[in-house]
């Protein structure tokens, strides 16, 4: 299979790998999000931490993934977008846009998802520790 | 780039993306391998029964009078019956969707917390492997494929009990004990991909 020289370079130097402190720190700070997601389909686990400053930005991203290239690219560049997004603009970000930058082929189009998924948790999961109001994505799951 | 507002495309719920992967999901739901071998339709079968039943097919298929067209498509057909069940995931995969149960994609859930617990697991693998001397990343790398292996006999032992009670009256079992079946082999999924990944290096390629 022919992977484009962009999907290559992210997962030869993945961006922003790592996380924002240990888990029960994590658990403390009101200022990170975290978006933990699986896909069962090919066994990939992906973690994505957002860090949100008082504006509500994200100013900084972080991530883990246990999975193919694919998914580590774009895991890689989904925390490279959402920097200095706020969260509604990070939200906006469709996997779509991840398969073109990439050149993900057919087959590693969940990949993508899988990216968008954890963006989506960790807004939400952040929107949850600050009591703000969070979004229902269910209905953009269900689609054709 | 895209305009954001393009719909979200799932290969695994657009139409376009279905045949890319017809091995798992809807063909499969249409073929009986276990018919197709003449066996039981049950998860308990072990490798040598499966081999004795496709033995006897192929002897069968080569004795009889047909066309050669004919006896390779028998034979592909037995040749795909035997891959689908001779793996115990795949089998219980395709005893699952024959009885009706939901798919991967219709069914992602997992038993609770098992997530946080494989990327704790993940983490912890990767940092001993990678702090480990190159004569000791083998040794490191083993300890983890016999955890991984016995999570693996737990899964199957769970799906085997499932399928036993699910099946024991006769009837068709129910959709939550479908389901039920459906989450366990999810979890399943994930230690295979851990003995995937230890077997072929760090992440198993792009």
């Amino acid at each position: 299979m022919a992977y484009g020289p962009k999907i290559i370079e992210h997962y030869e130097n993945p961006r922003n790998v790592g996380t924002f402190g240990t888990q029960s720190e994590i658990k403390q700070r009101k200022d990170v999000g975290v978006g933990l997601v699986g896909a069962p389909e090919c066994g990939d686990v992906m973690q994505l931490q957002i860090k949100v400053d008082q504006r509500g930005r994200i100013e900084d991203a972080k991530f883990k993934c246990f999975g193919c290239g694919s998914a580590i690219a774009s895991s890689s560049l989904a925390t490279e977008w959402i920097k200095g997004k706020t969260l509604d603009e990070a939200e906006e970000i469709r996997n779509t846009q991840i398969v073109e930058e990439l050149s993900l082929p057919p087959v590693k189009i969940h990949c993508s998802v899988l990216a968008e998924d954890a963006i989506k948790a960790a807004i939400e999961d952040y929107r949850k520790k600050n009591g703000l109001p969070t979004h229902d994505h269910d209905h953009e799951h269900a689609s054709a | 780039m895209v305009s954001p507002q393009t719909r979200r495309v799932n290969p695994d719920r657009d139409s376009r993306f279905r045949h890319l992967e017809p091995a798992r999901g809807y063909a499969q739901a249409m073929f009986d391998p276990f018919a197709s071998l003449g066996l039981e339709r049950r998860f308990d079968l072990d490798a040598a029964a499966i081999q004795r039943a496709f033995a006897v097919r192929s002897a069968d298929v080569h004795a009889r009078d047909a066309s050669e067209d004919e006896r390779d498509s028998t034979l592909s057909e037995i040749n795909r019956a035997k891959a689908l069940i001779e793996h115990p995931e795949s089998r219980a995969d395709t005893l699952l969707l024959l009885l009706g149960g939901p798919t991967r994609e219709t069914e992602r859930s997992l038993p609770d917390g098992f997530l946080q617990e494989m990327m704790e697991v993940r983490q912890t693998m990767e940092e001993e492997i990678e702090a480990a001397s190159e004569s000791d990343a083998r040794a490191v790398s083993d300890k983890w494929e016999v955890w991984a292996e016995a999570r693996r006999a737990g899964h199957e032992a769970r799906v085997a009990a499932m399928f036993r009670e699910g099946c024991s009256s006769g009837d068709q079992p129910s959709r939550a004990a479908l389901r039920a079946i459906r989450r366990e082999l999810n979890a399943w999924r994930y230690i295979e991909r851990m003995i995937e990944q230890l077997d072929g290096g760090r992440s198993g390629g792009l």
